[in-house]
């Protein structure tokens, strides 16, 4: 046995074309996923997680080719295709992008793939017996007591009882409907199960259930599983390895005990930090993220986390602080999308004062710095300087020329240059410029952000928010910094479509 | 269990069985092919070798004869036979499902009875009836409890005793007897024939025709998509019943082109109804794993798509057979159907200029046509509630 | 606990009938618990268990074959006892609801801030300019950034997280002593649920506000709650405070739930068996047929009557009975008995509806 792995995807993409008009001009493009790369070992689960609409189950979609990717390879390495290597073009024999009919349906016998929601998942007017055995008799097994004796001996492993093959879906508990699931997801002897979502659609306790019956059906038949979840919780249960997908990409890979405990990439470090945990004594931690994801139709350049990122990497020529930081960069994102809208913020703060049309620009400039979350007057002399330039273009009605000076002072590496890989140890990698460039461990004030912002709830934990003036938090202001009218809603719903 | 094949799915060997497929079709089909040949080589049989004045069952001695329409009738009699009651009873479990569900809602279960009258009577009625003849000393019978006056049957026509100057009514014709002395009883058990007929054809051809454009449209997509439904857009907006006048004044038309002109262009709606339902439905998870499980588009068409929408659009055809039926009843109540047929509107029409001394010969038959197109409606809607396990199992 | 005086919410004996084709449905039987002002209380329990019915039994819009019977004192007055315009005045008002879906509680016809005015005109007698500035007000007080451009957006132009700070905002109107957020995070990603729940958070803490939060994330309700009630199968299990029912959870059940936390009890297995027949419940404690520790006497009779195990801390389980020994729940690990199904053992009354 060489150590090649059972699944290997090297670029993937899907991309979906926007197209506009009767002639249905292509206006542009989805980047649901956008090259990414993993392997799934023989025996072993690989977790997928991300937020809904980072494309993971468009992922899946596509590597088993329920929708044909756009680029990139499948290698799958399963079902007596071991061994294989790449012919003289380049090309791979075991390509599943470039199967034929006849390749894909053996290959269909031995991937298979969980869908989410059980209510929906067998067809309403077919005993689950026959849906179960469908897969049989559509790779030709005509004898129909066989598939009967198949169907009934798999329903008793996955803890049912034969006599239930006659019964139809409508008879059945979510939880049950789901080990008939998993059981018609056994019924080609496959070697890698896609698990999509598989539990979240269930109550915690039967969660459990399935869970652990997932781990002993694999441990039983030696399968492969790639488990796509959005709960990272259930995905530190049951997997071997994580990959965090953000925005069609994958930011980091590695063991789930290291990338739980030493996540590297912000975006998992944000992720980690938002899940609640059982402990009462414990606050919900919280690192949190600006604004929503970004549509994928018109992905953010360079690093795609960084419209969003606490650690947004800061030029050493820049002395400002991490929060002010932040809030600078979205201010110039704000201005430049055309989102900050200076008639309307006069216009409120207008009413506000009894609505007499005497409203100072100071006010207004004032009103913009709080919205944002930066400070009355920066550290630094020449930043503020820079500010206060772009700040009264702003309310002299030339966002343009604004959001030029601020462009010009503010900008991050980030959003220049697209991180490559770093490998941290066995396995363990994430795509992040703070470990290409080595800042994270030589610091600056790289890392303080996380730790001079611990914001937590709760009312019998001590805290912190007392001390934080107001309502202008950075972690209170949520989604609505940063993305912009139309770009916001594509992006929102776009990806919920599309996403897990 | 057996030494060559094993009942386990982690022992089967995939390899021989891929390799040995051959075709399978469904017992239900099997058994449609099977009954629809003797009726085709009877019809053959009737066609080219009988001579047009000879009746079909001559050779046995009877004086039987089938028209076009009884054989179409009879085809799709077996389609009905095979694909909606052999599935049912194939399926007792759902069956008995339904039956719950539909048995909730008492009228339906009272047209249903009904509507089996009809069924029945269409069928058999027939067949151990003479058909009703003229006899014009009958004529104008009164029904049984009733009585007409002595000045339209004298005591010599009257089958019954005349009391007090009046023609008393008889068992012999329990519902009357028309002008030209047809039985009423006998003429609207005819009639049955030519309702089911009108039924069981238009909604074959409809369903047949909406169901493939249907699912046809929401498969291809594209182009296809976009001539199919501008076709049911023409179809919609045709002038139906100009068109069939049309034809009538032309070359003269019978029942058969009355069914035939009115399904084509009735089943529009269906097929749009088949193509939104059939998108939805190929959005669901079980369609997406028929798929990943290699089925291809045809198997899975086939098996989920075409079931889970065929049997929605059974509520819409239920609904649709009042309208042929009325439609029939009107054109014939006008002069202008098929005055060959013992319909129920040619009953109808016969009896108008009767009506203020002989009522029952227009409203026996009319109040027959009244409950059946109402059985129907209300069947459609229970059928409506009961056939929706999928909204059931939400609110359990 | 101050469970003398008289508390923000009292709800006792709240039961939720409907008159279902197949017979009397009691979705909530009987529970018990209060709110007090400024604190957080979180329903939990699986889908199935009433929770949701029971929060809108509070205020009485449950659907309309539903009838509600019992005592809900809210400051004092009995909600259910008062006519439908008296709880209308209330409802939406001193108590507000905010639901799982932000997508079908908003009106895709309108603007989201014509939808925050007209909410507040319906209470409130006030010029359109000044209901402006008001809900403007409302929208950025619950963080939305740019509320005055996002005044006119429409709910589709708004990211989930988004339209739930709207509905929020909305709930804000009256300003409502009892906030009733149903699942308000379900539907959000784990990243928008953490600033939601802060969110809830400093309103509770701003305005004194009582919240009743239903939930069926363990999570959530330890970084939450102040008190939790623990429902199954439309009866209240246990109900204490927070670290109480985390630290020493009482009911079986409760201790069942716990582990099955991903990450905590080793998810052996989960809690096998499935809830009830709620149109025919069984004797007895509801959670008897899945319960490893039953015993006969559980599965006769009534649900047992709650048994105070510790201060504010209550549990229906004949267990904690003074004449019982409780230490046969530390006896980790074991087997159901009696007739119960076993853990391996397949789960499988419940819905079926063969009969």
């Amino acid at each position: 046995m060489t150590d090649e792995p059972l699944l290997a995807v090297r670029g993937l993409e899907k991309h979906y074309p926007i197209t506009e008009g009767i002639l249905n001009r292509r206006a542009g493009t989805v980047r649901a996923v956008d090259g990414i790369d993993f392997s799934v070992r023989r025996g072993e689960t690989l977790g997928l997680v991300g937020e809904s609409g980072c494309g993971k189950s468009t992922a899946a979609g596509s590597l088993v080719r329920l929708e044909d990717p756009t680029g990139g390879e499948v290698i799958f390495n399963g079902g007596g295709r071991a061994g294989e290597t790449r012919n003289a073009d380049g090309t791979h024999p075991n390509d599943v992008t470039r199967f034929d009919r006849r390749e894909l349906k053996a290959f269909r016998r031995d991937v298979q793939l969980i869908l989410q929601d059980p209510s929906s998942s067998f067809d309403p007017r077919m005993t689950v017996g026959e849906s179960l055995a469908e897969p049989l008799r559509v790779h030709g097994m005509s004898d129909r007591d066989r598939r009967r004796a198949i169907g009934e001996d798999l329903l008793e492993r996955v803890g049912l009882s034969a006599d239930e093959y006659d019964r139809y879906p409508h008879e059945f508990s979510g939880g049950q409907k789901q080990r008939i699931a998993l059981a018609r997801s056994l019924v080609l002897n496959p070697e890698l199960i896609i698990a999509d979502e598989p539990v979240s659609a269930l109550d915690m306790s039967i969660q459990a259930e399935i869970l652990s019956l997932i781990r002993e059906l694999q441990a039983a038949f030696d399968l492969s599983v790639l488990f796509i979840s959005h709960d990272m919780s259930v995905v530190r249960e049951v997997c071997d390895r994580v990959a965090v997908m953000y925005l069609g990409e994958i930011v980091e890979v590695g063991p789930v005990e290291r990338l739980f405990d030493e996540p590297k990439h912000p975006y998992t470090e944000a992720l980690l930090s938002s899940i609640p945990t059982p402990d009462p004594r414990k606050s919900v931690g919280g690192i949190a993220l600006d604004g929503a994801v970004p549509s994928p139709s018109d992905p953010p350049s360079g690093c795609r986390f960084h419209t969003r990122c606490h650690r947004v990497i800061k030029p050493a020529d820049v002395d400002v602080d991490r929060s002010n930081w932040r809030g600078l960069l979205n201010l110039r994102d704000g201005i430049e999308s055309g989102d900050v809208d200076v008639e309307r913020v006069r216009e409120n703060l207008d009413t506000a004062a009894g609505g007499n049309g005497s409203v100072e620009d100071e006010a207004v400039k004032r009103r913009l710095r709080a919205d944002f979350d930066v400070d009355e007057a920066l550290r630094s002399a020449e930043a503020e300087r820079t500010l206060g330039r772009a700040l009264d273009r702003v309310v002299d009605g030339d966002p343009e020329a604004a959001a030029g000076i601020l462009a010009e002072a503010f900008t991050t590496p980030c959003e220049r240059t697209a991180p490559d890989r770093t490998e941290h140890a066995d396995g363990h990698e994430s795509a992040c410029l703070l470990h290409t460039r080595g800042e994270a461990e030589t610091g600056a004030d790289v890392g303080s952000g996380l730790a001079t912002e611990p914001t937590q709830i709760g009312r019998d934990r001590p805290t912190d928010r007392a001390g934080t003036a107001g309502r202008s938090d950075p972690e209170n202001r949520g989604e609505g910094d940063g993305d912009g009218g139309e770009g916001r809603a594509g992006g929102a719903d776009g990806g919920d479509r599309r996403g897990s | 269990m057996g030494t060559q094949r094993s009942d386990r799915f982690d022992e089967v060997e995939w390899d021989e069985i891929s390799r040995s497929r051959w075709f399978e079709p469904s017992r239900n089909t099997l058994g449609v092919v099977l009954c629809t040949l003797p009726i085709a080589v009877l019809g053959f049989y009737d066609w080219q070798v009988l001579g047009e004045r000879t009746a079909t069952f001559a050779f046995v001695g009877t004086e039987w004869d089938l028209g076009g329409i009884d054989y179409l009738f009879g085809f799709t009699l077996v389609l009905f036979a095979f694909y909606l009651v052999a599935p049912l009873y194939q399926n007792p479990r759902m069956t008995r499902y339904y039956w719950r569900q539909f048995k909730r809602n008492r009228p339906a279960v009272v047209s249903l009875g009904w509507l089996g009258v009809v069924f029945v009577g269409g069928l058999f009625g027939p067949l151990v009836m003479s058909a009703p003849e003229q006899s014009v000393l009958t004529g104008y019978q009164p029904p049984v409890f009733l009585s007409i006056d002595a000045a339209y049957v004298d005591a010599q026509t009257c089958v019954g005793d005349v009391v007090s100057g009046r023609c008393q009514g008889t068992w012999q014709h329990p519902l009357g007897t028309t002008q030209g002395g047809k039985d009423v009883l006998a003429s609207i058990i005819y009639g049955m024939t030519i309702s089911m007929q009108i039924a069981f054809i238009t909604t074959t051809i409809v369903a047949a025709i909406g169901v493939s454009v249907g699912t046809v449209s929401a498969y291809a997509g594209g182009w296809v998509d976009e001539t199919l439904m501008r076709l049911v857009d023409v179809v919609l907006s045709f002038p139906t019943l100009l068109m069939f006048l049309l034809i009538l004044y032309i070359y003269g038309a019978g029942l058969g082109m009355f069914i035939l002109i009115f399904s084509l262009f009735a089943w529009g709606g269906t097929a749009r109804y088949v193509r939104s339902k059939s998108l939805s439905v190929s959005e669901a998870e079980y369609v997406m794993a028929g798929r990943l499980s290699g089925a291809n588009t045809t198997q899975v068409v086939r098996r989920h798509v075409v079931p889970n929408t065929a049997s929605s659009i059974i509520t819409q055809l239920t609904l649709l057979v009042p309208g042929f039926l009325l439609a029939e009843a009107q054109l014939a109540f006008l002069g202008l159907g098929d005055s060959e047929v013992p319909s129920w509107g040619q009953l109808i029409s016969a009896g108008q200029s009767d009506l203020s001394f002989a009522p029952w010969i227009v409203l026996a038959p009319g109040f027959v046509l009244f409950l059946t197109i109402l059985a129907f409606n209300f069947l459609g809607d229970a059928l409506l509630d009961a056939l929706n396990p999928e909204a059931e199992a939400e609110t359990e | 606990m101050t469970d003398d005086a008289s508390p923000l919410l009292a709800v006792e004996g709240l039961t939720t009938t409907f008159d279902t084709d197949d017979g009397q449905l009691v979705a909530v039987d009987g529970i018990e618990f209060t709110v007090e002002a400024g604190e957080t209380v979180c329903l939990v329990g699986e889908s199935g268990s009433g929770k949701t019915v029971a929060t809108e039994s509070i205020t009485r819009i449950v659907d309309s074959p539903g009838s509600v019977e019992g005592s809900v004192r809210f400051g004092g007055r009995d909600l259910l006892s008062m006519s439908e315009p008296e709880r209308r005045a209330i409802r939406g008002y001193e108590i507000a609801h905010v639901f799982q879906n932000p997508q079908d509680a908003l009106n895709h016809c309108y603007t989201v801030g014509w939808q925050v005015v007209e909410a507040l005109q319906v209470h409130e007698d006030v010029a359109d300019e000044t209901a402006r500035s008001r809900a403007i007000d409302l929208l950025d007080r619950v963080g939305l950034a740019n509320a005055s451009t996002l005044f006119d957006d429409y709910p589709h132009e708004l990211s989930g997280g988004q339209k739930q700070r709207v509905m929020i905002a909305m709930a804000l109107i009256g300003d409502p002593d009892l906030l009733i957020a149903d699942e308000p995070t379900t539907a959000l990603d784990v990243t928008v649920q953490a600033q939601i729940l802060r969110l809830l958070d400093d309103l509770r803490r701003e305005f004194d506000m009582g919240i009743l939060l239903v939930t069926h994330d363990l999570g959530v309700v330890a970084a939450v709650a102040d008190r939790v009630v623990v429902m199954y199968a439309g009866k209240v299990m246990e109900r204490g405070s927070v670290l109480d029912v985390f630290e020493r959870p009482a009911h079986p059940y409760t201790r069942g739930l716990l582990d099955c936390l991903p990450g905590v009890g080793g998810t052996e297995g989960g809690i096998p068996g499935t809830l009830p027949d709620p149109l025919d419940p069984p004797d007895g404690c509801r959670f008897a047929a899945r319960c490893a520790y039953a015993e006969d006497a559980c599965r006769t009779g009534e649900q047992p009557a709650e048994i105070k195990t510790d201060p504010g801390h209550h549990a229906s389980c004949i267990h904690y009975r003074p004449d019982r020994d409780e230490s046969v729940l530390e006896d980790a690990g074991r087997e159901p008995t009696g007739s119960d199904r076993g853990a391996d053992e397949l789960p499988n009354d419940g819905v079926s509806t063969d009969d």
